[in-house]
């Protein structure tokens, strides 16, 4: 690229620290600067609901590189910035201190906010979200002494905490709108075992049900209350309501935008010198058909933090991912692999009540996902037939006895 | 890291991995995946001081904290190795 603009990021989570690493692998060796809003160096943010609150304590082991890293590889870290538009007929990008910085390529990695909740508008002490080490500390500092910990939201981020909060001795109340926790990740069938696993840690749950109000005494939290009349006591409560993506800066430029930046195959919004990487990003899903898709996982975020830095020094291949997510819930691993949608069938392998099988999910006959719950060998095999586009027969995957690995080794053979 | 006065030793934990692979990504010449299930396996620790970085970046990067890196203070080459 003779371009002496530098390749400019939004963001300075890790998304944007691996697209920053991956151009410099890759051998770019022009100007690169990496903007966002948080102050200090980016950081994994996986750990905030697992390990930070339970064990860990030292803040340089979440940091993704540590600050000579950006020296020796000449990587500007403007953080404590805020990037305020976009000036595309300019290729600028304009801070909310008002500094103008030109860019060859921008790449927006502006990743996604907690979702606004109602009640969280005059907030309560012991009310708390988590998204950031900041909300991570507060909320390992409150857990310390709380002894009611009430969870709004069943999904990844509520569920782990209240692995977590309940191994610690809190009692943990989850709250969930749906019927059963991880509707949008998981089939009914692990969505249950996972209930069980933990209720047999302590937790409880209400399901299909929803908060009317928070309850507060001298400031502080006291109760939640739900629309059916059920009070909960709390001294803490864990808004876990799900996330939306930042994507402001698009709408204000004419970047389309639907739930995330619009992307093509290459990353690339309508505007071939933007492109879109991360939590931020809606890519067309190739393995189906090319719907668009939005993933929150680490995975996601450091193939296409890769591809793009690929593709801005000069490859053509369209982005071809299979997804894997994982969670801990109360000392089990779970591990995904593919994006199954919600009317997908399910095929378990394995004994649930052995605690440790898998559910295959299924389109048709066409595999879609493969859900592990302590059972990474089938993880590992699910992601295999998911890249390959195979789909072992229900049959065979409900019996095991059946060797699925001979469906591989006979393809490859 | 030119001249380093410590070594690192290396270990992983099987019983957290999640088998994401961003550790091979770093650097396969200490981190490879078990065939069967994805997990780490570790085929060096005690590794060359050329791959320091790449390790260091692997154990900050493992989403799932199972790589774990001791710096052990390396007296028998005071000054460092060329």
């Amino acid at each position: 690229m003779q371009d002496s603009r530098p390749i400019v990021i939004v963001g300075t989570g890790q998304a944007a620290l691996q697209a920053a690493g991956a151009l410099r692998e890759e051998g770019y060796v022009g100007a690169l600067c990496m903007i966002g809003e948080e102050r200090g160096l980016p950081y994994t943010r996986p750990p905030l609901s697992k390990a930070w609150l339970e064990s860990m304590t030292d803040v340089r082991e979440l940091h993704l590189e540590e600050a000579d890293w950006f020296v020796s590889n000449n990587i500007g870290l403007l953080d404590g910035q805020r990037v305020a538009a976009v000036d595309r007929a300019k290729h600028a990008v304009q801070l909310a201190s008002g500094r103008v910085v030109e860019y060859a390529h921008l790449i927006l990695a502006t990743g996604a906010r907690n979702r606004a909740w109602p009640f969280m508008q005059s907030p309560l002490k012991g009310a708390l979200s988590l998204r950031t080490l900041a909300d991570a500390d507060e909320l390992k500092a409150q857990l310390g002494s709380a002894a009611r910990l009430v969870i709004v939201g069943a999904g990844f981020l509520g569920m782990e905490v209240a692995g977590v909060a309940a191994a610690r001795g809190c009692a943990v109340h989850v709250v969930e709108t749906a019927e059963r926790p991880m509707t949008r990740a998981l089939s009914a069938a692990m969505s249950a075992h996972i209930t069980e696993h933990l209720e047999r840690a302590g937790v409880r749950f209400s399901f299909d049900a929803q908060v009317s109000r928070l309850g507060g005494e001298a400031g502080r939290v006291k109760l939640v209350e739900l629309t059916d009349g059920t009070r909960l006591d709390a001294d803490l409560v864990l808004v876990a309501a799900g996330v939306e993506p930042c994507c402001e800066l698009g709408l204000d430029c004419g970047l389309p935008v639907f739930n995330g930046f619009v992307v093509n195959g290459l990353l690339r919004t309508i505007d071939p010198a933007i492109s879109a990487i991360g939590d931020c990003a809606a890519f067309p899903y190739a393995f189906d058909g090319g719907d668009l898709i939005r993933l929150e996982s680490v995975q996601n975020t450091v193939d296409q933090a890769r591809h793009i830095a690929r593709t801005i020094l000069g490859a053509h291949d369209a982005f071809d991912p299979t997804p894997i997510f994982w969670s801990e819930l109360a000392g089990a691993r779970l591990q995904i692999a593919g994006v199954a949608r919600r009317l997908d069938g399910a095929v378990v392998r394995g004994d649930p009540r052995s605690g440790r099988f898998s559910v295959f999910r299924y389109r048709h006959d066409r595999l879609t996902g493969v859900e592990s719950f302590n059972r990474p060998a089938d993880h590992m095999l699910g992601r295999r037939l998911l890249q390959r586009r195979l789909s072992p027969p229900r049959e065979q995957v409900a019996d095991l006895s059946c060797d699925l690995q001979a469906l591989l080794t006979e393809r490859t053979a | 890291m030119s001249s380093a006065n410590f070594k690192l030793k290396v270990s992983v934990n099987q019983d957290v991995c999640v088998g994401a692979g961003l550790c091979v990504l770093s650097t396969s010449d200490v981190f490879d995946q078990r065939e069967e299930d994805g997990v780490v396996r570790l085929l060096q620790t005690e590794p060359d001081e050329a791959h320091y970085e790449k390790v260091l970046g692997a154990a900050r990067k493992c989403p799932s904290k199972a790589i774990r890196v001791e710096k052990i203070d390396d007296t028998a080459a005071p000054g460092g190795q060329p």
